[in-house]
């Protein structure tokens, strides 16, 4: 246990080492069948999982994307600033066509006159809609935190988000290579100021849309 | 679910029929008291002191026309057209913008002009302040756009504001004196709000900042006990502007150094010291028709007077002194200071809107303040005046510099002149 994190940072730290600590990484993209029935080791989180990634397989998946963001807010000009993004995800598979995952997302656009930045962690569930084909849907929630900033002052907000990505599994050599397109949408939070805490709008609602490719790894 | 009656329902309207019938206010408008209400009141030191001026069409019964009651009771003067529109005739002097047009208008009403320095005789404090009546300016702006420093564009607040500053460019009051009534107004969609009528002690008594810079000794102020504020008076002076406009053949005039700048700094704090809010406007006026002038017996110098006054080859060389000298026996002549025809009237202004910092997280939001937004309290008090601040915390941590409302705007013609 990390108690010092979030439950969805716990849970994601705890889903990488999973899937670090996994003997080979398989390129095959499709379900493979169950493995032991072996009980968990420990009774802890970090356990369960590996029970059940030994049982059902794990996946990794890491980025690149671009995309716009976008805050909704009274005092939000609504103008959409582009810029790059890397993500990271990892997870179980819970169903031959059904992964469980979490994945974090950096979106950059600090090239300009300020630092726009998101990050965003979510739980979600990918679902390969057609059965053993290579389309998926995915989903999830999570938290997403968009913070502005000049060198000098800046403005943040954080809220609880949700995402929702559509892509397409490509089997390339060892790895897969997944185009994808994503959006992350929070619920709306208190936008402040970097420096005095104090709000300047109390609903700020943040929106990422990108698009990019990943290189997945499935065991 | 009960039935409604016919009858409730045409009691109703009757109601709000009547309702509606007893107030002149509309819906964009507040409710103002009648005229009988205004007759019957008592006047305010600041009610019926114009008279009209050589050249002003209006009379001075026509002038009180324009008024409205004030929190204590009492008739106030209030902002009215160049020309009055029922009878044609002219004032000679303007208060600026219509705040009709203001999206504050109906809440705020009709600002009753030296409601502050009425307060002040009631205050206790041991000192008065009262000021002309032309010197009243009035500039608003709505959907004014400010984009917070850091915000990188992402953010931009949007508000109303309207201010009133007594800002007399006619005389030489404001060379010493520093206390000015100030309406100060703005509501905006991060949640600022203020609505403050105060004394707003600008510099320090007895004293202006030049134009050109450094401190000028202008005689005691005022109140003498007047109290010090921030920010300061900035007025041309003699030594300032005469190098400017007075040239030699080979230049020509600086007239734009006839600018004066007042930025104020005021705070509003709880009788306990703590400071609920600040704001810092700063007032321009370009080409007044006064800059300081020690070695006048009235330290009154008159910027259209320069168009001919002569210093061996130096003398005023712009387009802004034509028409306005003519020679008579030989010798060159200019206009009086308060013709129309002079551009030196104070009737071009801006205001720079910069911060507007509330401190009042959790507080109330109506306050009882001195006169001069001091000694804060949530219960009214002799002297006191009713302030408005939003209960919230709005420091960012970032300045804001600069917002100009009114510098497209001129309020000169149909008569104004100075003393305006």
């Amino acid at each position: 246990m990390i108690p010092s994190l979030p439950t969805a940072w716990r849970v994601g730290v705890a889903l990488l080492g999973v899937v670090a600590a996994a003997p080979t990484l398989h390129s095959q993209a499709a379900p493979r069948p169950t493995a032991s029935g072996s009980a968990p080791a420990e009774p802890t989180v970090r356990g369960a999982l590996a029970h059940l990634a030994t049982k059902y397989g794990a996946w990794l998946s890491i980025g690149a994307s671009r995309g716009g963001a976008d805050l909704f807010c009274e005092v939000c000009t609504q103008d959409p600033t582009y810029g790059w993004g890397l993500q990271a995800s990892a997870g179980l598979r819970l169903a031959p066509a059904l992964l469980l995952g979490v994945e974090t997302v950096g979106w950059f656009d600090v090239l300009g006159d300020a630092d726009r930045t998101v990050r965003s962690t979510t739980v979600l569930l990918r679902s390969y809609a057609f059965g053993r084909s290579r389309p998926f849907l995915q989903g999830g929630a999570g938290v997403a935190r968009y913070r502005v900033s000049d060198g000098n002052a800046g403005f943040h907000t954080q809220s609880p988000a949700l995402t929702l990505g559509v892509g397409h599994d490509w089997r390339v050599g060892s790895a897969t290579v997944t185009p994808h397109i994503d959006a992350v949408v929070s619920v709306g939070g208190r936008l402040q100021s970097a420096r005095t805490s104090n709000a300047i709008d109390p609903n700020a609602r943040l929106a990422l849309v990108r698009t990019g490719f990943a290189l997945s790894w499935f065991r | 679910m009960r039935p409604v009656r016919p009858y409730r329902s045409v009691a109703a309207g009757l109601l709000v029929t009547a309702t509606l019938a007893a107030c002149s206010g509309t819906a964009d408008a507040p409710t103002q008291p009648s005229a009988d209400a205004i007759a019957a009141a008592a006047p305010s030191r600041a009610f019926g002191i114009w008279t009209p001026g050589r050249g002003d069409t209006c009379s001075a019964d026509v002038h009180d026309r324009y008024a409205t009651l004030g929190p204590d009771g009492k008739k106030y003067p209030i902002w009215h057209p160049p020309t009055d529109p029922v009878t044609g005739c002219s004032f000679g002097h303007e208060h600026g913008r219509d705040p009709r047009g203001s999206a504050l208008y109906r809440e705020v009403g009709d600002l009753p002009f030296g409601y502050a320095n009425e307060q002040l005789d009631r205050a206790g404090l041991g000192m008065q302040r009262h000021e002309d009546h032309v010197g009243h300016k009035i500039e608003w702006e709505n959907d004014l756009r400010i984009r917070p420093g850091g915000s990188g564009g992402v953010l931009e607040v949007t508000c109303d504001v309207m201010a009133k500053l007594h800002q007399g460019t006619h005389s030489r009051d404001a060379f010493a004196n520093n206390l000015h009534e100030l309406n100060y107004h703005i509501r905006c969609n991060d949640r600022t709000e203020m609505h403050i009528t105060m004394l707003s002690a600008i510099g320090r008594a007895g004293e202006f900042q030049s134009t050109c810079g450094g401190t000028i000794a202008a005689g005691p102020g005022n109140p003498a006990n007047a109290p010090a504020g921030g920010g300061h008076r900035r007025i041309p002076d003699a030594a300032c502007i005469l190098n400017r406009i007075l040239v030699d053949p080979s230049r020509s005039s600086d007239f734009g150094s006839l600018h004066e700048s007042w930025e104020t700094s005021n705070e509003i704090k709880s009788a306990n010291g703590k400071r609920l809010a600040f704001f810092n406007p700063y007032f321009q006026v370009f080409r007044p028709s006064r800059f300081f002038d020690p070695l006048n017996p009235t330290v009154v110098g008159r910027p259209v007077a320069l168009c001919a006054t002569v210093m061996g080859e130096r003398r005023a060389r712009s387009r802004e002194c034509d028409g306005l000298t003519s020679t008579v026996n030989g010798t060159l002549l200019s206009v009086d200071f308060g013709d129309s025809r002079s551009p030196f009237n104070g009737a071009r202004r801006q205001v720079d809107i910069n911060d507007n910092v509330i401190s009042n997280g959790g507080g109330a939001t109506e306050w009882y303040t001195d006169p001069f937004g001091r000694n804060g309290r949530t219960t009214p008090f002799p002297g006191s005046i009713k302030q408005f601040i939003a209960a919230i915390d709005n420091n960012y941590g970032v300045g804001v510099n600069g917002p100009v409302i009114g510098g497209n705007r001129v309020y000169s013609g149909a008569g104004t002149r100075a003393p305006n």
